[in-house]
């Protein structure tokens, strides 16, 4: 049976909105076995979507409604990346596709 | 009609021409590539007489056009050998702007090397040149703060003054050496640090320009009211964007940091790992937090009419000045690649850069290249602040080092030298980020960060689907980013309004309505990209002539051979790819009626 919590890093206004709760920017959570989609987890979180841009899973950007399973390394990006890896990195086409998926 | 300043080293005659017709949509970064490609000898000495250091501001500097305020400087490069634009934020573009001065041309040397000099530029149109004795040797901030006191007790001064200098570094003709540009408070903070410039400048024994603007008026417009229109337009995008609007003014570019270890792409212990175990401690995120809790400033802009203002003070644990919040790409350097996790040594760091004036990139990237070949750990703070004091002194060490990374890799028989065209590369790995590896790779500038940012719509549509461990569509991307990025610079735009202008299509139309209504003239969104094109086709032009090939558009080869961890990837994008970026030169180079 696989671990059943995922890593999960906030950066940015995410960053700061945890500290301001009194949270750790950096958060183990246990998810379901059949693990969840990266919006659930956002919202598992208490995190305000409307501020997330795109979500890494295992340091590869993808879109929110991207599916996590147990013991992946997960990241929040809040709208806002500055620089050509908006594009590079996929950031950008994450934020579009949002509301999509 | 704008003006050229031609100012002659060798003879100390200064003269004013008119700008050449054709070059009548030509600001910044345009200016200064089609001025070295027209006037400097492809294979002249970078410290020698046939130099030109060329300074101009944007097409829209002095106006009142939303971050328009940035500044160009070009030479051919002491650091590449090839054709070099660095630009800059601070106040002397507008102040140039305003007084109608299109560019300044610094040529030939003085006789007598002993002397430094200073060009003083007045409200009234006088121009002259005098001679120093009291500036020799001193770094940028005291530089300031002495020149300061000179024309406050000969009555010129006041606060309305923009300051570009050097440090010690550019005296000695060091290739890491950058130009220093004074910022709204009057510290020289902002700079044009890329590729030895400060060492050209040096070389022409000038030491400082000032620039007194006092009671100096806007520029004109050909059409006031829809100018102020765009003006108004091109303000509200920038403003309401997430990323101009909000992220930026937060954090600063540092915000990266984070985003970029974690996706695996973030140069550590000079290029040796994609991730830092100690990036929190050098992040956007944890400065913010330290500069907030010493009372220092966490948002203003580095010029007048900087709506964004990404740009914060960074103070020590009194709450006293010590340097400009360090950039993304300072920390990184003088951070994760020289495996220092501690915000308060990389200020002390920066600082120091600042002081002696060298580009912080170059440094850092040479300071991992020193901690690689063992003479320095890694993690050393102490260590990489004594060996910038080498630099600063000049030692025979120092003059190794303040050289470059690729000197001192030479030097010290280190393997792995990350340099692109003898430039260090800035702070992405681009293993796991293929494209910026292509713009790395084939810039006209060496290994560039700035060289390609974007906005265009058929970008977009190549951004929005490359993925960035492969190789497919990484040069489309590239092409568009480095012709959108030569057009900003070239108006004299920050280029993170390009953030804006991506998901916005009334920003990038206030873009080329503000320049119709400024100059009088048709633009469109064909326009704005054509003088991308021909910005490049000047510089690709002039590497050529200078005897660069595609073989010097390539990555050293440890990007190819060694995979970089946590993705496990090697750079692959082919020859031929990263040949097909400049194919539209033959075709513009054609147009102008150059070869
Ligand atoms: S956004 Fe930052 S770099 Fe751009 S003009 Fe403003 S302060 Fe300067």
């Amino acid at each position: 049976m696989p671990d059943p919590t995922v890593t999960v890093r906030m950066f940015g206004a995410l960053h700061t909105l945890r500290k301001e709760r009194g949270l750790s920017t950096v958060a183990d959570v246990v998810i379901p076995v059949e693990g969840l989609t990266a919006t659930d987890l956002a919202e598992l979180l208490d995190l305000p979507l409307d501020l997330i841009e795109g979500v890494f899973c295992n340091r590869t950007v993808y879109p929110m409604r991207h599916h996590i399973a147990p013991g992946d390394r997960v990241a929040f990006v809040p709208k806002g990346t500055p620089g050509p890896h908006r594009f590079f990195l996929g950031l950008y086409a994450a934020g579009k596709e949002e509301g999509e998926g | 009609m704008r003006e050229i300043v031609r100012v002659n080293m060798a003879t100390g005659a200064i003269s004013k021409e008119p700008l050449p017709a054709a070059w009548a949509r030509y600001g910044g970064r345009a200016l200064t590539s089609a001025l070295v490609f027209k006037e400097v000898p492809a294979d002249a000495d970078p410290l020698g007489p046939d130099n030109k250091l060329i300074i101009a501001p944007g097409l829209l500097g002095g106006t009142a056009a939303p971050n328009g305020g940035r500044i160009s400087i070009g030479a051919k490069s002491p650091l590449t050998g090839g054709i070099k634009e660095s630009n800059s934020g601070g106040t002397a573009a507008h102040a140039l702007g305003k007084m109608g001065i299109a560019a300044i041309i610094i040529e030939g040397v003085p006789a007598d090397k002993t002397v430094s000099y200073v060009l003083r530029l007045f409200p009234d149109g006088m121009i002259d040149l005098v001679a120093r004795h009291d500036l020799k040797g001193l770094g940028t901030y005291e530089t300031v703060a002495v020149a300061k006191g000179i024309e406050a007790a000969e009555h010129r001064f006041s606060d309305k003054a923009s300051f570009i200098t050097i440090g010690p570094t550019g005296e000695m003709g060091m290739k890491s050496a950058g130009i220093a540009m004074t910022d709204p408070h009057g510290y020289p903070n902002r700079f044009a640090g890329r590729g030895g410039l400060g060492a050209v400048m040096g070389s022409k024994g000038l030491k400082l320009i000032a620039i007194f603007e006092e009671g100096l008026k806007g520029t004109e417009h050909a059409d006031k009211e829809a100018f102020t229109a765009a003006v108004r337009k091109f303000a509200n995008a920038l403003t309401t964007h997430a990323v101009t609007g909000t992220a930026l003014p937060t954090y600063g570019t540092n915000v990266l940091a984070n985003i970029i270890n974690e996706a695996g792409g973030y140069p550590t212990r000079n290029f040796s790992s994609g991730q830092f175990e100690g990036v929190e401690g050098i992040s956007g995120e944890t400065m913010r937090e330290i500069t907030l809790e010493r009372g220092g400033n966490v948002k203003h802009g580095c010029h007048t009419g900087c709506v964004i203002q990404c740009s914060r003070y960074y103070v020590d644990k009194d709450g006293h000045y010590m340097t400009k919040g360090p950039e993304y790409e300072s920390a990184w350097s003088l951070g994760a690649n020289c495996g220092i996790s501690d915000m308060d040594t990389v200020a002390a760091l920066d600082r120091k850069c600042g002081d002696i004036g060298i580009d912080t990139i170059e440094a850092g990237v040479m300071l991992g290249v020193y901690m690689a070949s063992g003479k320095i750990a890694f993690g050393d703070g102490p260590a990489a602040l004594a060996a910038l004091d080498e630099i600063g002194k000049g030692t025979e060490l120092g003059k190794i080092l303040g050289d470059g990374a690729e000197a001192t890799g030479l030097a010290f028989g280190v393997k792995n030298i990350p340099v692109v065209k003898h430039q260090g590369l800035p702070a992405y790995d681009p293993r796991p980020i293929q494209g910026i590896g292509v713009t790395y790779a084939t810039s006209t500038m060496g290994a560039d960060h700035t060289a390609g940012y974007t906005i265009t719509s058929n970008v977009l549509a190549v951004g929005g689907t490359v993925d960035p461990l492969k190789p497919e569509g990484q040069a489309a991307l590239s092409q568009g980013l480095q012709i959108a990025t030569a057009m900003l610079d070239s108006l004299g735009f920050c280029i993170f309004v390009a953030f804006a202008v991506l998901d916005m299509p009334e920003a990038f139309e206030a873009i080329h309505e503000m320049a119709a209504a400024h100059t009088g003239e048709a633009w469109d969104a064909d326009a704005l990209m054509q003088l991308g094109k021909e910005t490049l086709t000047y510089e690709r032009l002039f590497n050529e002539h200078a005897g660069f090939t595609n073989a010097d558009d390539r990555l050293p080869k440890f990007f190819l051979e060694e995979k970089l961890a946590p993705h496990d990837v090697v750079f692959t994008v082919t020859d031929e790819e990263l040949d097909s970026v400049y194919a539209f030169v033959p075709e513009v180079a054609a147009q102008l009626g150059i070869k």
